[in-house]
């Protein structure tokens, strides 16, 4: 399978009569695109804005984020989200690259995050470092909104994938800067290599027994799978969905997935150092029953692969930390060496225990931060989105009243959080050099 | 002109040996042994004014009394910094210098340091409490041992950056933070993969400790006779959440009437735990905090009285530490009503 990503580097984001993409300016018509998003008749209210680095601008609560993809051969640049289904993971897809498409709300919760583009609340996501063009809407679904701590948000993720292939769309006819090309040579037809056979292995969410909360694989709902083995070729051309089943700080939304840097970094490997065999997705679901079948089925899967090495992603933290230790401990079972990727939740001074679960097997982690670790951000001059939302609203890592610390929005307008609102800033997909020590 | 205390026991405060032990504490102006070290390492703009000399067994064996004599010298000093030791391997000096480091953080609440061996049974005594550095096993280390105290000091007061336990040399507190490290956590974790394949070293970024795992309690000895109550991690609260109890990472936990109810209603109960998908905890609460099969069995006569409160908090993402302090919240609650028993529901 070869994958061929043909990249233009976005520089900045104008507004303009007619939508194009020229020398690394990307003119967007304001009411075109408008129109088209309110074409959907549960979208009531929408405006866009521009936010750049280092501009005075907070974005809340964002809902998601995703990269303005275009396929050039058969396909679809969202394959099974919102475009019919099409195998993802060969031939040609362009990328708008260093700009994202933010869908942003009036009311957070669970999943919901926050952005800032300049001041100390940047250095917290690394959305804060591209040229984003935030959607700013209200929907129908108010009362769904603003009741439920989970909200699936499907207006805003079916606007944001709108949006982003009529971005997609300006380059279809221009030549990318530069190419980034994927061999993912069929695993029996290799020559034999002696080198250490390794695969990725990412825990989809699958908490939720509701539909579109999940993560979701072409359109298919994590919690309909079990352990199986895809070409990594297709996660970096989205064949995964976002989520709303996890929060903020986690950072599993769609451009996330489709730029994973540590599936980049084992393709450069490979060859060299190993012989990159695929990526192993399971699901981490809520059932005790179903975790141990998972954890067992994917070191079986690597038995039968005779697999020696993997990186081990944990999608989310609490109960899915115990997902994450048992596929741990039945893979080093099964002969394979582990590296686990993880983010801790050690409480706002560092003292609480990292996982819900520990094992002395887990003997070799990258930490991704703390989510739980307390932030105080600046206040920002221009807000897009609802800054009342932070104590108005069921945040994860917000709170409107508290004996020690008080609310989290203070009188000045900036923010006593956790790091769980953050958007994408823990990770474990790997886009951040953050770890942790201890003091 | 910034001010410095040191404490040494009677050995190091060269008023004599294990024969002497049993002296009480003593306040001198200026530097008297290791503290002349400290005046050298922390240089001109730092004066250590006094030692304080102690009897090791003088201290353990009358802590408090020794610990109320200190704290009156200190009283009227100015103080920025304060030392104590380094107390190398010897284990009642270790705990001598813990037990002032203590006092004198929570009295005055000025940064202090002490070192000592990592077998010295006062480093796992007080790590968590104090920084203590990586010392020698005897006072050959005196030197390398003060100097590395020193060198922290002097970054803590001018507020330079502080890095991890392991870097800047002392026994790590427990306390875990965010830092950068300059090299994406992706590539970390593919290199660390390949040492791993390759029987090279690598070093864990997350030391797997063993939990605590409390005792449990005592049995219930009869039931019949027994007033339980209702716990749950499960997040369902009174519709309009009126404590405003978080929907994870919770650091509130609430307490409910239950009152004249045969079950909780969904019209008046909602779930806000958002670590599961609770749609079918809010078309029916009992799921997660039975209070249906509680009355029944209260009924049936199997428990002696249901409390008709409801203890609730939300259980997700909730760091243990928030987690004991609600408990214990709880619990105080809980033995002001006479409560027997409870049952504590998750999700």
């Amino acid at each position: 399978m070869n994958l061929k990503l043909g990249n233009f580097h976005v520089k900045d984001i104008v507004f303009g009569e007619k939508t194009m993409y020229k020398d690394g300016i990307l003119t967007v018509n304001k009411e075109e695109l408008l129109s088209l998003i309110l074409a959907d008749k549960r979208i009531t209210k929408c405006d866009i804005k521009i936010a750049r680095p280092g501009d005075d601008v907070r974005i809340l609560p964002v809902k998601t984020t995703i990269e303005p993809r275009h396929k050039m051969s058969d396909g679809y640049a969202y394959p099974g989200q919102v475009n019919p289904l099409a195998m993802a993971g060969e031939g040609l897809t362009y990328c708008l690259k260093d700009m994202s498409v933010i869908t942003v709300g009036k009311y957070g919760g669970f999943s919901e995050g926050i952005i800032d583009m300049c001041g100390n609340g940047a250095a917290y996501s690394h959305y804060s470092k591209y040229v984003n063009l935030c959607l700013i809407m209200e929907s129908t679904d108010e009362e769904e909104e603003k009741s439920l701590s989970y909200k699936k948000s499907l207006s805003y993720r079916n606007a944001s994938y709108k949006a982003s292939e009529y971005l997609g769309r300006t380059v279809k006819k221009l030549t990318p800067d530069e190419y980034e090309e994927y061999d993912f040579e069929p695993i029996l037809k290799r020559k034999e290599l002696e080198l250490p056979k390794v695969v990725y292995v990412y825990h989809m969410k699958s908490q939720a027994i509701q539909r579109n909360m999940n993560t979701t694989l072409y359109g298919c709902d994590a919690d309909k799978t079990l352990p199986m083995l895809i070409s990594p070729t297709e996660i970096l051309d989205s064949a995964l969905g976002t989520t709303v089943e996890c929060v903020a700080a986690c950072g599993e939304n769609d451009m996330d997935y489709a730029n994973n840097p540590t599936i980049k970094r084992l393709f450069r490997e490979h060859g060299k150092t190993l012989n990159f065999v695929g990526v192993i997705l399971t699901e981490s679901p809520t059932d005790m029953l179903e975790k141990i079948r998972c954890s067992k089925m994917t070191a079986q899967l690597c038995k039968t692969l005779g697999i020696d090495g993997a990186v081990l992603c944990l999608a989310s933290y609490s109960n899915a930390q115990i997902d994450f230790i048992y596929t741990f401990k039945e893979m080093e079972a099964a002969g394979v060496s582990v590296v686990g990727m993880v983010m801790e939740c050690c409480g706002k001074d560092g003292r609480s225990q990292p996982l819900v679960l520990m094992d002395p097997k887990a003997d070799a982690i990258v930490s991704g931060g703390n989510v739980s670790e307390l932030l105080h951000l600046e206040a920002r001059g221009n807000i897009y989105g609802d800054l009342d939302s932070v104590l108005r609203d069921p945040w994860s890592g917000a709170w409107a009243k508290d004996d020690i610390y008080g609310p989290s929005l203070r009188e000045d307008g900036s923010l006593l959080i956790e790091d769980n609102c953050m958007w994408a800033d823990c990770s474990p997909i790997g886009f951040s050099d953050k770890t942790v020590e201890e003091f | 002109m910034k001010y410095a205390i040191v404490y040494v026991n009677q050995m190091f405060g060269q008023i004599g040996g294990e024969d002497v032990a049993d002296v009480g504490p003593s306040l001198h102006e200026g530097c008297i042994g290791p503290a002349v070290l400290y005046q050298n390492f922390l240089g001109e703009d730092i004066k250590v004014t006094h030692t304080i000399v102690c009897g090791d067994n003088y201290m353990g064996s009358n802590t408090e009394e020794a610990l109320a004599q200190i704290k009156e010298f200190l009283q009227d000093k100015p103080l920025d910094l304060f030392f104590a030791g380094p107390a190398f391997l010897a284990g009642r000096y270790g705990l001598a210098c813990g037990s002032v480091c203590r006092m004198v953080e929570e009295s005055f609440g000025v940064p202090v340091f002490t070192s000592m061996n990592q077998e010295n049974p006062g480093m796992e005594m007080f790590r968590k409490e104090m920084i203590i550095f990586k010392g020698g096993k005897s006072a050959r280390s005196m030197g390398e041992n003060v100097k590395a105290m020193c060198n922290y000091a002097l970054k803590v007061l001018n507020g330079e950056p502080l890095l991890s336990a392991e870097k800047e040399g002392y026994f790590g507190r427990g306390i875990r933070k965010a830092v950068y490290h300059g090299r994406l956590n992706s590539d970390r974790a593919v290199d660390m993969l390949i040492a791993k394949l390759n029987k090279s070293a690598f070093v864990t970024e997350l030391p797997m400790l063993t939990s605590d795992k409390p005792a449990p309690a005592h049995a219930v000895k009869d039931l019949k006779k027994c007033r339980v109550a209702i716990v749950t991690t499960g997040g369902i609260v009174p519709a309009a959440n009126p404590d405003r109890i978080q929907s994870s990472s919770a650091t509130i936990w609430g307490k409910y009437s239950l009152e004249g109810m045969e079950r909780l209603s969904p019209d008046d109960f909602i779930c806000i735990h958002s670590g599961f998908d609770n749609q079918l905890a809010n078309e029916n609460p009992n799921i997660v905090a039975p209070v249906d099969a509680m009355v029944q069995l209260e009924k049936n006569g199997v428990i002696g009285e249901l409390y008709p409160y409801l203890y609730t908090t939300t259980g997700t993402g909730t760091a243990q530490a928030a987690a004991v302090k609600m408990a214990q919240g709880m619990i105080a609650d809980m033995r002001n009503h006479e409560i027997d028993a409870a049952i504590l529901t998750s999700t």
